[in-house]
């Protein structure tokens, strides 16, 4: 299956079918839970939600949530 | 996989985290470039993780700050192990004292194996390395291959070459003995070539004297094939004697007659075949049995010994030793005369097969009979061989006849 790529200003989004996203730049994790993540990158928030999701790497590079992702959204102020 | 070899030699923790802000939690960790594997969330004020000792140690600061609790679940790694033995003296001591003696085991010779010649002498070289103090366990920094050399080829005068090669706990030893020359031709003598054996003459190949027979001619032994006499060719020319030398290849005829015992020893084994082994350190064997007596009656003794080798060039100083003993009865058994025919046709092929310098067999006739509870056979043997054979002529230059011309200038 192939990868889904696009850019939020200095952020990259790779979405590797619907059991991967690697997000790429200075994220930070809003909320974690199996269900739900939220994670700031800039102004936006991305919103995953699915069953199963975890969390493959995290450091101040790179985060990357394997799982089966279901929807993946975008919030604006407090989401 | 060899990652995670790696990981664990440094040391990995399984924690969990408690805490209402565990988001903000992995976000410092992150910042802060503390690795977390495998992250999971377990309760919503819960998770676990996978963390290096190293990286464990800097997690204080986060915790404190973000007011997290961290619990060791599991420790995993090399340091936990050894924190965990510490205490435990003798076997540090065991482990120590077992790096010494293979330590010291590796630094010493444990086989020797021998490439001679069959004319050296090989017990009288053995004997010479265990005066030099060379032997199984002596230490190879001891030995100086180029000093047993000197030593060998001193003492040892049936040698012409000697080596010595140490390559980890094996000393590989190589001679060779000195052969005689052969012999040379003088140039003064004057031979003949007669006739070894009988037979007719099928191919020719004189290369000085005078040929006094030819192809298709039947010779006897001891007769002249090849004479050292050769008369002169011309007016320039002198009768002389030379030394004649030739190849001459004939047919011949070997009558051989060989006897067997019909009635022969049959060995049956009993089936009650018994193994022993011991194990041997150097020169000191120890037996893993008790009872070392021999075996009633007859039997066969089969003893292997298999070493016991890291590789090609390390060996450990034990061996295995294998005591096979094969107990059986002989039974004596009645041969049919064609049954023993083809041994005795072996037999007496090998049989001319020594008697022959150059040639070959080239046909069999065999007749077998019985003679008394024996099988006799009588065979006729062609060859094809070379039977000139280098006499020395007993003939000077005054036993030449006188030219004419030589006469008739001593007349005037």
């Amino acid at each position: 299956m192939g990868a889904t790529d696009f850019s939020l200003g200095g952020t990259s989004i790779q979405l590797e079918g619907n059991r991967q996203i690697v997000m790429t730049g200075h994220c930070a994790i809003l909320l974690y839970s199996k269900e739900e993540m939220r994670v700031r990158c800039g102004k936006l928030i991305v919103r995953v939600t699915g069953d199963g999701l975890e969390l493959r790497t995290l450091d101040e590079e790179e985060l990357a949530i394997v799982g089966l992702i279901a929807e993946v959204g975008f919030l604006t102020g407090e989401g | 996989m060899v990652a995670d070899w790696i990981r664990l030699a440094g040391g990995m923790l399984v924690i969990r985290i408690h805490g209402a802000e565990l988001e903000r939690f992995l976000n410092l960790c992150a910042r802060e470039h503390i690795a977390l594997r495998r992250p999971e969330r377990i309760e919503i004020d819960e998770m676990q993780a996978v963390i290096s000792l190293r990286d464990f140690y800097r997690l204080a600061q986060t915790k404190k700050r973000t007011r997290c609790r961290v619990h060791i679940i599991k420790r995993r790694g090399l340091p936990f192990v050894f924190q965990k033995l510490r205490r435990r003296y003798a076997l540090w001591a065991g482990l120590l004292l077992m790096c010494l003696v293979c330590y010291e085991l590796s630094t010493r010779i444990w086989l020797i194996r021998t490439n001679m010649e069959p004319e050296v002498d090989a017990s009288a070289v053995m004997q010479e390395l265990e005066q030099l103090g060379i032997g199984i366990g002596t230490k190879s920094a001891d030995i100086d291959p180029r000093a047993v050399r000197l030593h060998m080829m001193t003492e040892l005068d049936e040698l012409k070459y000697f080596s010595v090669n140490i390559s980890g706990n094996t000393m590989e030893i190589q001679a060779a003995a000195v052969t005689d020359p052969p012999e040379k031709e003088t140039d003064s003598g004057t031979h003949s070539v007669v006739a070894s054996r009988d037979g007719i003459v099928e191919k020719m190949s004189v290369h000085r004297g005078t040929e006094q027979c030819s192809i298709g001619d039947a010779v006897l032994q001891g007769q002249v094939l090849v004479d050292a006499l050769v008369e002169k060719q011309g007016q320039l020319d002198t009768t002389r004697l030379v030394d004649a030398n030739a190849e001459i290849w004939a047919s011949t005829r070997y009558y051989v007659t060989r006897k067997m015992a019909l009635e022969a020893g049959k060995k049956i084994k009993t089936g009650q075949e018994k193994r022993r082994y011991a194990i041997c350190f150097g020169k000191t064997r120890i037996n893993l049995f008790f009872s070392s007596s021999l075996t009633q009656g007859n039997c066969d003794r089969i003893i292997t010994t298999e070493e016991i080798r890291l590789n090609e060039h390390l060996v450990l100083p034990v061996s295995l030793c294998c005591e096979t003993t094969i107990p059986y009865t002989t039974k004596t058994v009645l041969h049919d005369a064609e049954e023993v025919q083809a041994k005795l046709e072996y037999g007496a092929r090998r049989s001319v097969e020594r008697q022959i310098q150059e040639g070959n067999l080239t046909s069999m006739q065999a007749d077998l009979s019985t003679e008394q509870d024996a099988a006799v056979l009588y065979a006729t043997i062609w060859c094809y061989e070379q039977i000139g054979q280098r006499v020395e002529d007993g003939r000077t230059e005054a036993d030449l006849p006188q030219d004419e011309q030589t006469e008739n200038d001593e007349q005037q």
